[in-house]
Protein backbone atom coordinates (compact mmCIF):
# COMPACT_ATOMS: atom_id res chain seq x y z
CA UNK A 1 0.00 0.00 0.00
CA UNK A 2 1.21 3.49 -0.71
CA UNK A 3 1.96 5.59 2.32
CA UNK A 4 0.34 8.96 1.74
CA UNK A 5 1.80 11.74 3.76
CA UNK A 6 4.39 9.53 5.40
CA UNK A 7 6.25 11.32 8.11
CA UNK A 8 9.14 10.18 10.18
CA UNK A 9 8.24 9.74 13.81
CA UNK A 10 11.10 9.52 16.33
CA UNK A 11 11.55 5.83 17.16
CA UNK A 12 11.05 6.43 20.86
CA UNK A 13 7.73 8.12 20.17
CA UNK A 14 6.38 5.69 17.56
CA UNK A 15 3.61 3.58 19.04
CA UNK A 16 3.88 -0.18 19.32
CA UNK A 17 1.00 -2.40 18.26
CA UNK A 18 0.15 -2.90 21.92
CA UNK A 19 -0.07 0.84 22.45
CA UNK A 20 -2.32 1.17 19.41
CA UNK A 21 -4.51 -1.67 20.69
CA UNK A 22 -4.90 0.13 23.99
CA UNK A 23 -5.61 3.44 22.27
CA UNK A 24 -8.29 1.87 20.09
CA UNK A 25 -9.91 0.28 23.12
CA UNK A 26 -9.82 3.64 24.88
CA UNK A 27 -11.54 5.56 22.07
CA UNK A 28 -14.92 6.68 23.29
CA UNK A 29 -18.06 6.23 21.24
CA UNK A 30 -18.13 9.98 20.76
CA UNK A 31 -14.59 10.00 19.35
CA UNK A 32 -15.43 7.10 17.05
CA UNK A 33 -18.56 8.95 15.99
CA UNK A 34 -16.49 12.05 15.16
CA UNK A 35 -13.96 9.98 13.21
CA UNK A 36 -16.80 8.48 11.19
CA UNK A 37 -18.13 11.99 10.50
CA UNK A 38 -14.69 13.21 9.43
CA UNK A 39 -14.33 10.24 7.10
CA UNK A 40 -17.83 10.70 5.67
CA UNK A 41 -17.21 14.40 5.17
CA UNK A 42 -13.94 13.76 3.37
CA UNK A 43 -15.69 11.33 1.05
CA UNK A 44 -18.20 14.06 0.21
CA UNK A 45 -15.37 16.51 -0.38
CA UNK A 46 -13.69 14.11 -2.76
CA UNK A 47 -16.69 14.17 -5.05
CA UNK A 48 -15.99 12.00 -8.10
CA UNK A 49 -12.48 11.34 -6.80
CA UNK A 50 -14.03 9.13 -4.10
CA UNK A 51 -14.63 6.71 -6.95
CA UNK A 52 -17.28 4.64 -5.14
CA UNK A 53 -15.28 4.44 -1.94
CA UNK A 54 -17.13 5.20 1.28
CA UNK A 55 -16.25 6.39 4.78
CA UNK A 56 -15.52 2.85 5.92
CA UNK A 57 -12.97 2.43 3.12
CA UNK A 58 -11.26 5.62 4.24
CA UNK A 59 -11.18 4.55 7.89
CA UNK A 60 -9.89 1.18 6.77
CA UNK A 61 -6.94 2.62 4.84
CA UNK A 62 -6.10 5.14 7.55
CA UNK A 63 -6.06 2.54 10.30
CA UNK A 64 -4.22 -0.01 8.15
CA UNK A 65 -1.46 2.53 7.51
CA UNK A 66 -1.30 3.27 11.23
CA UNK A 67 -1.35 -0.33 12.39
CA UNK A 68 1.17 -1.50 9.80
CA UNK A 69 3.54 1.28 10.86
CA UNK A 70 3.50 2.94 7.45
CA UNK A 71 2.04 5.99 9.17
CA UNK A 72 3.36 5.63 12.66
CA UNK A 73 1.38 7.11 15.49
CA UNK A 74 3.48 9.55 17.47
CA UNK A 75 2.30 8.87 21.00
CA UNK A 76 2.91 12.51 21.89
CA UNK A 77 -0.19 13.22 19.80
CA UNK A 78 -3.67 12.08 20.90
CA UNK A 79 -4.70 9.00 18.95
CA UNK A 80 -7.90 10.64 17.76
CA UNK A 81 -5.94 13.57 16.31
CA UNK A 82 -3.53 11.17 14.63
CA UNK A 83 -6.32 9.21 12.94
CA UNK A 84 -8.01 12.41 11.85
CA UNK A 85 -4.76 13.49 10.21
CA UNK A 86 -4.32 10.19 8.42
CA UNK A 87 -7.91 10.35 7.14
CA UNK A 88 -6.98 13.66 5.61
CA UNK A 89 -3.73 12.51 4.03
CA UNK A 90 -5.32 9.37 2.59
CA UNK A 91 -8.19 11.34 1.06
CA UNK A 92 -5.73 13.91 -0.34
CA UNK A 93 -3.78 11.01 -1.82
CA UNK A 94 -6.92 9.61 -3.47
CA UNK A 95 -7.71 13.04 -4.87
CA UNK A 96 -4.25 13.42 -6.39
CA UNK A 97 -4.36 9.92 -7.77
CA UNK A 98 -7.76 10.40 -9.34
CA UNK A 99 -6.70 13.63 -11.02
CA UNK A 100 -3.55 11.98 -12.30
CA UNK A 101 -5.32 8.93 -13.65
CA UNK A 102 -8.10 10.88 -15.25
CA UNK A 103 -5.68 13.23 -16.88
CA UNK A 104 -3.41 10.46 -18.04
CA UNK A 105 -6.39 8.41 -19.20
CA UNK A 106 -4.87 5.24 -17.96
CA UNK A 107 -5.16 2.80 -15.16
CA UNK A 108 -3.34 2.36 -11.96
CA UNK A 109 -0.46 4.59 -11.03
CA UNK A 110 1.58 4.42 -7.92
CA UNK A 111 1.97 7.49 -5.76
CA UNK A 112 5.43 8.11 -7.07
CA UNK A 113 7.03 11.47 -7.51
CA UNK A 114 6.14 11.26 -11.19
CA UNK A 115 2.50 10.76 -10.31
CA UNK A 116 2.55 13.68 -7.90
CA UNK A 117 4.05 15.93 -10.54
CA UNK A 118 1.40 14.81 -12.98
CA UNK A 119 -1.30 15.54 -10.41
CA UNK A 120 -0.17 19.12 -10.15
CA UNK A 121 -0.78 19.66 -13.81
CA UNK A 122 -3.81 17.39 -14.13
CA UNK A 123 -6.20 20.16 -13.13
CA UNK A 124 -5.67 21.65 -16.57
CA UNK A 125 -7.56 18.67 -17.92
CA UNK A 126 -11.18 19.70 -18.64
CA UNK A 127 -12.51 16.37 -17.44
CA UNK A 128 -10.82 16.84 -14.09
CA UNK A 129 -11.98 20.44 -13.87
CA UNK A 130 -15.54 19.38 -14.60
CA UNK A 131 -15.70 17.04 -11.63
CA UNK A 132 -14.41 19.58 -9.14
CA UNK A 133 -16.28 22.51 -10.67
CA UNK A 134 -19.60 20.68 -10.50
CA UNK A 135 -19.14 20.18 -6.79
CA UNK A 136 -18.27 23.80 -6.06
CA UNK A 137 -21.08 25.09 -8.26
CA UNK A 138 -23.54 22.81 -6.49
CA UNK A 139 -22.39 24.15 -3.13
CA UNK A 140 -22.67 27.79 -4.16
CA UNK A 141 -26.05 27.20 -5.82
CA UNK A 142 -27.41 25.75 -2.62
CA UNK A 143 -26.77 28.98 -0.74
CA UNK A 144 -27.81 31.38 -3.44
CA UNK A 145 -29.54 34.30 -1.73
CA UNK A 146 -27.75 33.73 1.58
CA UNK A 147 -25.08 36.43 1.40
CA UNK A 148 -23.49 35.52 4.73
CA UNK A 149 -23.18 31.87 3.76
CA UNK A 150 -21.68 32.80 0.40
CA UNK A 151 -19.17 35.14 2.06
CA UNK A 152 -18.11 32.31 4.33
CA UNK A 153 -17.97 29.74 1.54
CA UNK A 154 -15.96 32.00 -0.74
CA UNK A 155 -13.64 32.98 2.08
CA UNK A 156 -13.01 29.38 3.09
CA UNK A 157 -12.48 28.35 -0.54
CA UNK A 158 -9.94 31.14 -0.91
CA UNK A 159 -8.15 29.98 2.23
CA UNK A 160 -8.87 33.13 4.25
CA UNK A 161 -8.46 33.14 8.01
CA UNK A 162 -11.70 32.97 9.98
CA UNK A 163 -11.05 36.44 11.42
CA UNK A 164 -10.93 37.88 7.90
CA UNK A 165 -14.07 36.02 6.87
CA UNK A 166 -15.88 37.21 9.98
CA UNK A 167 -14.91 40.77 9.14
CA UNK A 168 -16.23 40.38 5.60
CA UNK A 169 -19.42 38.68 6.72
CA UNK A 170 -19.87 40.95 9.73
CA UNK A 171 -20.11 38.09 12.19
CA UNK A 172 -18.80 37.54 15.69
CA UNK A 173 -16.94 34.35 16.60
CA UNK A 174 -19.90 32.40 17.94
CA UNK A 175 -22.39 33.29 15.18
CA UNK A 176 -19.66 32.51 12.65
CA UNK A 177 -19.04 29.06 14.10
CA UNK A 178 -22.78 28.40 14.24
CA UNK A 179 -23.14 29.43 10.63
CA UNK A 180 -20.28 27.17 9.53
CA UNK A 181 -21.91 24.25 11.30
CA UNK A 182 -25.23 25.14 9.69
CA UNK A 183 -23.64 25.27 6.25
CA UNK A 184 -22.08 21.86 6.68
CA UNK A 185 -25.37 20.44 7.90
CA UNK A 186 -27.26 22.04 5.02
CA UNK A 187 -24.89 20.38 2.58
CA UNK A 188 -25.55 17.03 4.19
CA UNK A 189 -29.31 17.57 4.21
CA UNK A 190 -29.13 18.58 0.55
CA UNK A 191 -27.79 15.12 -0.12
CA UNK A 192 -24.53 16.28 -1.56
CA UNK A 193 -23.18 12.78 -1.34
CA UNK A 194 -22.05 12.49 -4.88
CA UNK A 195 -21.76 15.66 -6.92
CA UNK A 196 -22.95 15.50 -10.49
CA UNK A 197 -20.22 14.10 -12.62
CA UNK A 198 -20.02 14.15 -16.36
CA UNK A 199 -17.23 11.65 -16.58
CA UNK A 200 -16.91 8.16 -15.21
CA UNK A 201 -13.92 7.78 -12.92
CA UNK A 202 -10.75 6.17 -14.19
CA UNK A 203 -11.03 3.23 -11.84
CA UNK A 204 -9.55 2.76 -8.46
CA UNK A 205 -5.82 2.35 -8.13
CA UNK B 1 -11.22 32.67 -10.38
CA UNK B 2 -9.07 30.47 -12.56
CA UNK B 3 -10.48 27.03 -13.34
CA UNK B 4 -7.14 25.47 -12.52
CA UNK B 5 -7.71 26.44 -8.89
CA UNK B 6 -11.18 24.91 -8.57
CA UNK B 7 -10.04 21.63 -7.14
CA UNK B 8 -7.84 23.39 -4.63
CA UNK B 9 -10.73 25.67 -3.64
CA UNK B 10 -12.99 22.69 -3.19
CA UNK B 11 -10.38 20.95 -1.07
CA UNK B 12 -9.89 24.01 1.12
CA UNK B 13 -13.63 24.54 1.48
CA UNK B 14 -14.36 20.99 2.56
CA UNK B 15 -11.31 20.91 4.85
CA UNK B 16 -12.45 24.07 6.60
CA UNK B 17 -16.09 23.02 6.91
CA UNK B 18 -14.93 19.62 8.16
CA UNK B 19 -13.12 21.25 11.06
CA UNK B 20 -16.49 22.25 12.43
CA UNK B 21 -17.19 18.58 13.13
CA UNK B 22 -15.12 18.88 16.29
CA UNK B 23 -17.23 21.85 17.39
CA UNK B 24 -20.52 20.07 16.71
CA UNK B 25 -22.30 18.32 19.55
CA UNK B 26 -22.46 14.54 19.54
CA UNK B 27 -26.25 14.75 19.42
CA UNK B 28 -26.13 16.86 16.27
CA UNK B 29 -23.63 14.46 14.69
CA UNK B 30 -25.92 11.54 15.49
CA UNK B 31 -28.74 13.50 13.93
CA UNK B 32 -26.67 13.97 10.77
CA UNK B 33 -26.24 10.23 10.45
CA UNK B 34 -29.96 9.69 10.90
CA UNK B 35 -30.54 12.29 8.19
CA UNK B 36 -28.44 10.10 5.92
CA UNK B 37 -30.81 7.25 6.67
CA UNK B 38 -28.39 5.39 8.89
CA UNK B 39 -28.24 4.36 12.52
CA UNK B 40 -25.60 6.29 14.54
CA UNK B 41 -24.80 3.35 16.78
CA UNK B 42 -24.47 1.17 13.71
CA UNK B 43 -22.05 3.69 12.21
CA UNK B 44 -19.94 3.63 15.39
CA UNK B 45 -20.01 -0.15 15.42
CA UNK B 46 -18.97 -0.15 11.77
CA UNK B 47 -15.84 1.89 12.49
CA UNK B 48 -14.96 -0.29 15.47
CA UNK B 49 -15.44 -3.35 13.27
CA UNK B 50 -12.92 -1.93 10.78
CA UNK B 51 -10.39 -1.50 13.59
CA UNK B 52 -11.08 -5.02 14.80
CA UNK B 53 -10.68 -6.61 11.37
CA UNK B 54 -7.31 -4.97 10.81
CA UNK B 55 -6.07 -5.85 14.30
CA UNK B 56 -7.14 -9.46 13.78
CA UNK B 57 -5.51 -9.63 10.35
CA UNK B 58 -2.20 -8.43 11.72
CA UNK B 59 -2.39 -10.72 14.76
CA UNK B 60 -2.98 -13.69 12.49
CA UNK B 61 -0.09 -12.65 10.26
CA UNK B 62 2.16 -12.40 13.31
CA UNK B 63 1.03 -15.81 14.50
CA UNK B 64 1.65 -17.33 11.07
CA UNK B 65 5.13 -15.80 11.06
CA UNK B 66 5.85 -17.24 14.50
CA UNK B 67 4.66 -20.65 13.34
CA UNK B 68 6.92 -20.46 10.29
CA UNK B 69 9.90 -19.50 12.45
CA UNK B 70 9.12 -22.31 14.89
CA UNK B 71 8.86 -24.85 12.09
CA UNK B 72 12.16 -23.65 10.61
CA UNK B 73 13.83 -23.95 14.01
CA UNK B 74 12.53 -27.47 14.52
CA UNK B 75 13.69 -28.40 11.04
CA UNK B 76 17.15 -27.01 11.68
CA UNK B 77 17.39 -29.02 14.90
CA UNK B 78 16.69 -32.16 12.90
CA UNK B 79 19.58 -31.47 10.59
CA UNK B 80 22.86 -33.34 11.30
CA UNK B 81 25.36 -31.18 13.11
CA UNK B 82 28.07 -29.82 10.91
CA UNK B 83 30.63 -30.32 13.65
CA UNK B 84 31.36 -34.00 14.12
CA UNK B 85 33.04 -35.66 17.06
CA UNK B 86 36.31 -37.12 15.83
CA UNK B 87 36.95 -40.82 16.24
CA UNK B 88 40.53 -40.41 17.40
CA UNK B 89 40.74 -40.12 21.25
CA UNK B 90 43.58 -37.60 21.01
CA UNK B 91 41.50 -35.41 18.71
CA UNK B 92 38.52 -35.90 21.01
CA UNK B 93 40.53 -34.64 23.96
CA UNK B 94 41.83 -31.71 21.89
CA UNK B 95 38.29 -30.81 20.85
CA UNK B 96 37.10 -31.13 24.44
CA UNK B 97 39.87 -28.81 25.68
CA UNK B 98 39.11 -26.35 22.89
CA UNK B 99 35.39 -26.46 23.71
CA UNK B 100 35.82 -25.64 27.37
CA UNK B 101 38.31 -22.89 26.56
CA UNK B 102 35.77 -21.22 24.27
CA UNK B 103 32.92 -21.76 26.74
CA UNK B 104 33.93 -19.99 29.97
CA UNK B 105 30.92 -21.34 31.82
CA UNK B 106 32.25 -24.88 31.27
CA UNK B 107 35.78 -24.21 32.45
CA UNK B 108 34.83 -24.09 36.10
CA UNK B 109 33.15 -27.48 35.90
CA UNK B 110 36.27 -29.29 34.69
CA UNK B 111 39.13 -28.23 36.91
CA UNK B 112 41.06 -31.53 36.87
CA UNK B 113 41.17 -32.04 33.13
CA UNK B 114 43.75 -34.83 33.19
CA UNK B 115 41.50 -36.95 35.40
CA UNK B 116 38.70 -37.10 32.89
CA UNK B 117 38.64 -40.44 31.12
CA UNK B 118 38.37 -40.78 27.31
CA UNK B 119 34.87 -42.27 27.79
CA UNK B 120 33.77 -39.28 29.82
CA UNK B 121 35.18 -36.95 27.18
CA UNK B 122 33.08 -38.63 24.49
CA UNK B 123 29.96 -38.33 26.67
CA UNK B 124 30.66 -34.66 27.33
CA UNK B 125 31.31 -33.99 23.64
CA UNK B 126 28.01 -35.69 22.75
CA UNK B 127 26.19 -33.52 25.28
CA UNK B 128 27.86 -30.38 23.95
CA UNK B 129 26.97 -31.42 20.42
CA UNK B 130 23.32 -31.90 21.38
CA UNK B 131 23.35 -28.42 22.88
CA UNK B 132 25.09 -27.06 19.79
CA UNK B 133 27.97 -25.88 21.95
CA UNK B 134 30.81 -27.49 20.02
CA UNK B 135 33.07 -24.84 18.53
CA UNK B 136 32.88 -24.51 14.75
CA UNK B 137 36.56 -23.91 14.23
CA UNK B 138 39.27 -26.52 14.58
CA UNK B 139 41.22 -26.61 17.87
Amino acid sequence: MATPGSRRVPAEQAATREQIDRAVAALTDEEVLRLERHAAWRIRGLGPAADARDAEDLVNDAFELTYSGARSWNTAVPFYIHLKGVLRSVSDHWREKYATQLSAGRGRLDASEDARTAAETAVDDPRVRAGFQDTLDAVYALFQGDRVALDILEGLAEGLESADIRAIAGLGQTPYESKVRAIRRALIDAGLKRPTVTQKGPGRG
Amino acid sequence: MADANRDEQQRRLFDALGESIDDTSADDLRDEIRAEGRDPDGAIAGVRAVFGRIQKKHRQAKLAEARTTYAATIESLKQPRSRRIPADPAKQRALFLHAIQTQPQLTARFRDLEAISPEEIVQILEQLQALDLLPDEEP
